[in-house]
């Protein structure tokens, strides 16, 4: 597809080339920006992974870190507000344990898109670019991959148990390894391909093996010459070694963490699956999704946060900061939190315990570790949290942010099988503030 | 205020100078000879005499060389393209939809009003009438004043002269737009006869008035691969060491023209004596095209190399061990045609076919929720109509015209009528004998006209006209306007949804229907509607459901609004213009026709036709090249899905002939699928030889390409399963990967143990989702592979109860069980006949109680015979002994399609008896064989 890649007439680095040769002035500011845009000039990139917890559903804003105490009844909600260990930094009550961490991420209020279906707005907030109909962007983990290089043993990019956005056009190579199962506490886990099993010996995989290799030989005399050839040999061994090494085994395996590293998070499967994402970190993956579902409180909102979805995110989200942390990992693994989008403001009464509808004009983020500024709360929502008070923060404005963390220059192009040069997030900013 | 332009003295051109010669190297010089004055009477334009074009206008750079003349240049000829040379309207600069420091220019430029107006903005000073040499236009880009994108040019070279005048001049735009009439680019083809040989290319236009300017210097050039054909941004091509074919692509205004450009594989030139035996006209046009590079074409592939490749791309199937046998022992010399005519007629063939038809036309079960109570069902009908038609071999044109005229109820059929027959239909799944199917226009994503205009461009077109939706592409040919213009003819194709039409018969026939179930229709007092409508449904009761309507074309509420405004606008200004009625009236076919659609009743209907007709240039064009690529692995235009003058074919007169006689036959797809299976030029072997390593888009060898998803999950199956699923897997489909209907994978398969849905995803099997080809993904990933060597559906398939191991297992342990029991027999006629002889000694001795007891010992030793013989007659024999070798070789012909040489035969022994269990060995044999490359890939 070499035709579009040039179809301004001028490439992004030509136009450099223009700028300082040419200009008389020197390296002006434009040109610096430029640059540093285009990678020229680097900044110090700090995580060397990261972790993106999705709360897909569309977790209420104003029940849990965007509480309005003051708003009239109607919009208010059952829970109070409760101080944090970051001064000024007040959460919903039922998040007791992450107020006790909350040094460790910043809360981003005010953020704001115009997308309220399920699909379409994580499809926005998941890629950190505007749904196309024509175009299908890759989630966070697949840019990763493909960004940040990863052993040959280990996969790059782990979602538990699955991603809600593909590689999209970026192709499967960049595919999550999906765990299809969340950990169960006290069980042991696997993931489906990865471990030895069906009664297969290492012994007999290796017969196996060689077997395969002597076999294996049709195609010798042109296989260098020929990208699908050379592929598929270099992924057969990745394959194996995966498959048979202790590494890759030894990273799923939970039974493995210290019992008093297992206390920090709590006995459900999210927790369970915080606990396993940081244990991938640390094993050398580069990128885990967790999921964490249910949030979609159309009816009876108050008592399924209280209940079910608050308890489950403290302990997991909690968990995973202050285990990092416990790790040394935290200032090289960035986390993000977020859903699709907030809830409605105003409490509607179709159940007894009140329900909040879609709402993507209002939402909150949470992001942390890494040279992220934590213990602090950047943007701000109006009276009602209806909508940012000021500018809002865009979903293609965290993305970049987020991007940025990884030292990954989010304005980068792909060359896409489409054609078009389509770049990791195409609009966006990174937030003032946010990244140290 | 115009300036008269001033005579203008026209330097007579040479023109360029190109020799070509076959063998020695080319020597290539452009000579300009200045100097010689023409006519100073001669007017401005050239003149066209008996088709003997006069000299053209020389470029702009020699006629804007020195400053102060006065000759003024046009915006759209020379202004514009200048501005898109320079690179001001690129995408990262003012191109941009947000424009860069506050000025916008529209992306690539073909928006002559909006950049005019733009440039000449008041309180901009962009163009400055007054003080011309004030013009930001003029200080930015030669740095005088601070400009982020930099210098562009120079204060006293032709751009600057040619803005300046233009400035000067009073910086006009023609009322409209002028036509080109042809863009034609010298030389018109390149062959790179040694690694120094360079062109420089010009380009001349001729405009629909009759003037004809050199534009060289106002052109963009591009080069589709760069490693072959480097071009610079005047126009200059070299190479470099790497031999192959490719195109330089040339734009000025609409015009985009590719120039082939040919650097021919070293070595001898091909001799006539080892040429190639065409068997068709496919292979004499390939042959043509070698022959330029100088490519040798790879020898003929053998039989079970061509048996494999041909049995995988007609049916998507293995041929089985004794097809295998009976094939390569065949001598006929027609074998391979009568073998691709028996394929054809394959119930996998229509199921294989019916899924690629799927694909183009995106059979997508998600987008069609809310149709039925049965989410899966329009799909399937979907699915079942095409396959009815692929297996009819009903002309290609005719089932695409069943699905662009699809219609859900028949005219003046009422929605009650329409609700029982379509119960009725999926009651009895006799969908497909409907003569339309109307579903493709009923997904869900097809909110808007544009995306279906993208849709249908794409599916029935090959066109990518996405980028027009928003501007002008430099290197395609669609404008905004024609986008706009053709996605017209969809404005009027709407969704109802099943609870009920908007009629008011309709609507009562709804509530009939529901009266008729004891449903309350109202949906704000019936919280479960929905769940006793899909109940109703289940039990087979007439339920509603959604169909297709064809409205009359109509505004969308934004252009609606935009009307109003105009018109409030019109109404403060008390000016009386005319607004068009809110209706539309026109569409226009893509590069064709003004459609009046007030005279269609359905606005498809003249979309269809122009389809049809035999010189429409895509329609038949795209599947041919469709169908091409799957057999090759490589469209003759790739991607196959980008049929812009940009992206040319490889091979024009190849695909051209093909489309002709595609046409010619009626759009007979089992004649194309013959023409091209039959051809010596798909029959290569793909073992290389030192000319065509390098070539992939040439065809002359056989490129390989890894299996379909589905095909590689049909063929696991196969390749485990007992010899008589085997023998009958061509002909039932049922359960086959390869007539899933819809995007749902994950049914249970019902013969096969293993659902498909998980490896179809980790294969790529086409999500029919975002119109594009590359849905289907047949790249490679370390999923696949660990899928491949460790998934428990491997495991499962190799195991299970049906499987050929587990059989072979059975078997394996019957031979043991027989031959353990015949030992004990042995064992116990031994003690037996011991017995009898001391029976005798007992009487000759006469001792009458010993004899006794052994008589009584005797007695039950022969009862215990009886019983080891009747066991020994109930273990099944085995068909013949387990023969280690032909056990191995079977192996080889389920999987590789091969028998083993002797080599592989002696390590595949040697693993067996290393494992010393017989079905274990075979396991690790058959295992090793689906993961070698060669099973995965088609070759």
């Amino acid at each position: 597809m070499g035709f579009h890649r040039q179809c301004d007439g001028v490439t992004r680095r030509d136009a450099i080339k223009v700028g300082v040769l040419g200009s008389a002035t020197g390296l002006t500011m434009g040109n610096f920006l430029r640059m540093a845009d285009a990678g020229q000039i680097n900044k110090k990139a700090t995580s060397k992974a990261a972790i993106f917890i999705e709360l897909p559903g569309g977790p209420s804003h104003l029940d849990t870190f965007d509480l309005k105490p003051n708003a009239p009844s109607e919009f208010r909600g059952k829970f109070n507000p409760i101080k944090t260990n970051a001064p000024g930094v007040e959460i919903c009550e039922h998040l007791p344990k992450l107020a006790q961490c909350a040094d460790k991420f910043a809360i981003l209020r005010g953020v704001s898109h115009s997308l309220g279906a399920h699909p379409l707005g994580q499809q926005f907030v998941f890629t950190g670019n505007r749904p196309n109909p024509s175009l299908d962007y890759p989630g966070y983990g697949s840019v990763v991959a493909k960004e940040i290089k990863s052993d040959d043993d280990l996969p790059a990019y782990v979602a538990i148990p699955k991603a809600k956005q593909g590689p999209g056009h970026l192709g499967v190579k960049y595919a999550s390894l999906q765990t299809n199962a969340t950990p169960k506490f006290g069980s042991p886990f696997s993931v489906r391909g990865i471990t030895l099993g069906n009664g297969v010996t290492i012994n007999e995989m290796q017969r196996r093996s060689n077997l395969l290799k002597d076999l294996d030989r049709t195609f010798d005399k042109i296989k260098d010459r020929d990208d699908l050839l050379s592929g598929l040999d270099k992924f057969s061994e990745k394959a194996f070694s995966m498959i048979t090494s202790n590494r890759a085994r030894n990273a799923f395996d939970l039974s493995k963490e210290a019992p008093n590293y297992a206390k920090l998070f709590g006995e459900d499967d999210f927790s369970q699956s915080c606990m396993l994402a940081s244990r991938l970190v640390e094993s050398g993956v580069k990128f885990v999704t967790v999921s964490l579902g249910g949030w979609d409180t159309h009816s009876d909102n108050f008592s399924k946060l209280q209940n079910n979805l608050l308890p489950k995110l403290d302990a997991g989200l909690s968990g995973l900061f202050n285990g990092l942390a416990a790790k040394g990992l935290l200032d090289s693994t960035t986390v993000f939190v977020s859903g699709e989008f907030g809830r409605t403001p105003k409490i509607n009464a179709r159940s007894a315990d009140g329900g909040r509808d879609h709402y993507p004009r209002c939402m909150f983020m949470l992001m942390g570790g890494g040279p992220i500024n934590g213990g602090q709360v950047i943007g701000e929502s109006d009276a009602t949290a209806a909508g940012p008070k000021h500018e809002g923060i865009n979903p293609e404005d965290a993305a970049a942010s987020f991007f940025r963390t990884l030292g990954i220059n989010h304005r980068k192009e792909y060359d896409t099988s489409i054609g078009r040069p389509i770049s990791i997030v195409r609009d966006g900013n990174i937030i003032p503030g946010l990244v140290g | 205020m115009i300036k008269k332009r001033k005579r203008h003295l026209l330097k007579s051109i040479l023109p360029a100078t190109f020799i070509f010669c076959c063998s020695a190297i080319v020597i290539v010089t452009i000579a300009r000879a200045n100097g010689a004055a023409a006519d100073p009477d001669q007017p401005i334009t050239a003149t066209t005499s008996a088709g003997n074009i006069s000299k053209p206008i020389e470029s702009v750079d020699v006629r804007f060389k020195d400053s102060g003349h006065d000759e003024l240049p046009d915006f759209q000829k020379h202004v514009a393209p200048l501005l898109g040379r320079l690179g001001c309207n690129g995408r990262a600069c003012h191109g941009s939809f947000q424009g860069q420091g506050g000025f916008q220019l529209s992306l690539f430029g073909y928006d002559f009003q909006s950049d005019h107006k733009a440039l000449l903005e008041d309180g901009t000073d962009r163009v400055n009438l007054k003080n011309p040499t004030d013009s930001l236009i003029l200080t930015k880009p030669t740095d005088e004043d601070e400009h982020e994108g930099g210098l562009r040019y120079d204060k006293d070279s032709w751009q600057y002269n040619l803005l300046q005048s233009w400035i000067a001049g009073g910086g006009t735009n023609a009322d409209s737009i002028h036509k080109l009439d042809r863009l034609v680019i010298e030389p018109s083809e390149l062959i790179f006869r040694s690694p120094s040989t360079k062109f420089e290319l010009k380009a001349i236009a001729h405009w629909k008035d009759g003037t004809v300017e050199d534009v060289t210097p106002l052109c963009r050039f591009h080069s589709n691969n760069d490693s072959i054909a480097k071009i610079t941004e005047s126009g200059e091509v070299s190479t470099n060491s790497i031999p192959g074919d490719t195109h330089v692509v040339v734009s000025y205004d609409n015009a985009v023209v590719p120039v082939p450009a040919i650097h021919p594989f070293a070595g001898e030139p091909l001799n006539s004596s080892t040429a190639f035996a065409s068997v068709s006209k496919i292979d004499v046009l390939a042959e043509k095209k070698w022959k330029k590079l100088n490519l040798q074409p790879s020898e003929l592939s053998d039989d079970t190399m061509f048996l494999r490749r041909v049995s995988i791309d007609i049916t998507g199937t293995l041929p089985t061990s004794d097809e295998i046998r009976k094939f390569v022992a065949d001598t006929d010399p027609q074998k391979r045609k009568k073998k691709i005519d028996e394929l054809l007629e394959s119930p996998a063939y229509a199921s294989w076919w019916s899924t690629f038809f799927c694909d183009m036309t995106e059979n997508n079960t998600n987008q069609l929720r809310n149709i039925a109570f049965d989410n899966n069902l329009p799909s399937e009908q979907w699915y079942d109509w095409i396959h009815k038609r692929v297996k009819d071999n009903t002309p290609y044109d005719e089932m695409i015209e069943g699905i662009v005229l699809g219609v859900s109820r028949q005219r003046g059929e009422s929605y009650l009528d329409f609700c029982e027959r379509m119960k009725e239909t999926s009651a009895n799944d006799s969908f497909y004998e409907n003569e339309t199917m109307p579903y493709y226009w009923m997904r869900r994503e097809f909110r808007d006209r544009e995306t279906m205009a993208i849709s249908f461009a794409h599916a029935f077109l090959g066109l990518r006209i996405q980028c027009a939706q928003c501007h002008k592409h430099p290197f395609d040919r669609w404008s905004q306007k024609d986008f706009k213009d053709f996605s017209k003819f969809f404005s009027g194709i709407n969704v109802r949804q099943y609870s009920g039409g908007t009629t008011p018969d309709d609507k009562k026939d709804y509530v009939a229907i529901l009266k008729n179930l004891d449903i309350d229709p109202d949906r704000k007092k019936n919280p479960n509607l929905q769940r006793q409508l899909r109940e109703a449904y289940r039990k087979g009761e007439t339920t509603p459901y959604g169909f297709l309507a064809i409205d009359s074309p109509k505004l969308t509420r934004e252009e609606l609004r935009e009307l109003q405004k105009q018109l409030q606008a019109n109404k403060k200004s008390k000016k009386k213009k005319n607004i068009k009625k809110p209706t539309i009236t026109e569409a226009t076919l893509l590069g064709g026709d003004i459609i009046d659609l007030t005279d269609h009743e359905d606005v498809r209907t003249p979309l269809m036709d122009w389809m049809k007709q035999r010189d429409n240039p895509f329609f038949a064009k795209a599947l041919v090249n469709r169908v091409w690529a799957k057999y090759f692995g490589v469209g003759i235009v790739d991607p196959v899905d980008d049929l812009n003058l940009a992206n040319p074919p490889s091979n024009a007169a190849l695909l051209d002939h093909l489309t002709q006689e595609f046409i010619k036959h009626d759009f007979d797809l089992k004649w194309l699928h013959r023409e091209i299976t039959n051809s010596r030029t798909y029959q290569l072997s793909w073992v290389r030889n030192q000319t065509n390593e390098r070539d992939r888009r040439n065809f002359s060898r056989a490129i390989p390409r890894r299996l379909p998803a589905e095909v590689i999950f049909d063929s696991i199956t196969f390749a485990a399963s007992d010899s008589e699923t085997n023998r009958t897997f061509r002909n039932s489909v049922n359960g086959r990967a390869i007539s899933i209907p819809g995007t749902v994978t994950n049914v249970k398969r019902t013969k096969y143990s293993t659902d498909a849905s998980f490896a179809l995803k980790v294969f790529g099997r086409s999500e029919r989702a975002s119109s594009c080809d590359c849905d289907r993904s047949e790249e490679t990933s370390l999923i696949q592979t660990v899928y491949m060597q460790n998934d428990r559906d491997i495991h499962l398939m190799l195991t299970q109860k049906d499987s050929w191991l587990n059989r072979m297992a059975q078997q394996n342990t019957a031979k043991i069980q027989a031959a353990s029991t015949q030992k004990s027999l042995d064992t116990l006629n031994e003690r037996i006949a011991k017995m009898e002889l001391t029976k005798t000694d007992l009487m000759q001795a006469d001792n009458k109680k010993q004899l006794q007891s052994l008589s009584k010992k005797i007695k039950g030793l022969e009862k215990t015979k009886r019983s080891l013989e009747a066991k020994l007659a109930s273990i099944q024999k085995p068909e013949g002994e387990l023969n280690v070798q032909q056990v191995v070789e079977e192996a080889y012909l389920r999987t590789l399609s091969r028998f083993p040489t002797p080599e592989e035969l002696d390590r595949c022994v040697q693993h067996i008896q290393e494992e010393k269990d017989l079905v274990k060995g075979v396991t690790g044999v058959l295992w090793a064989l689906v993961n070698t490359k060669e099973f995965i890939v088609n070759h």
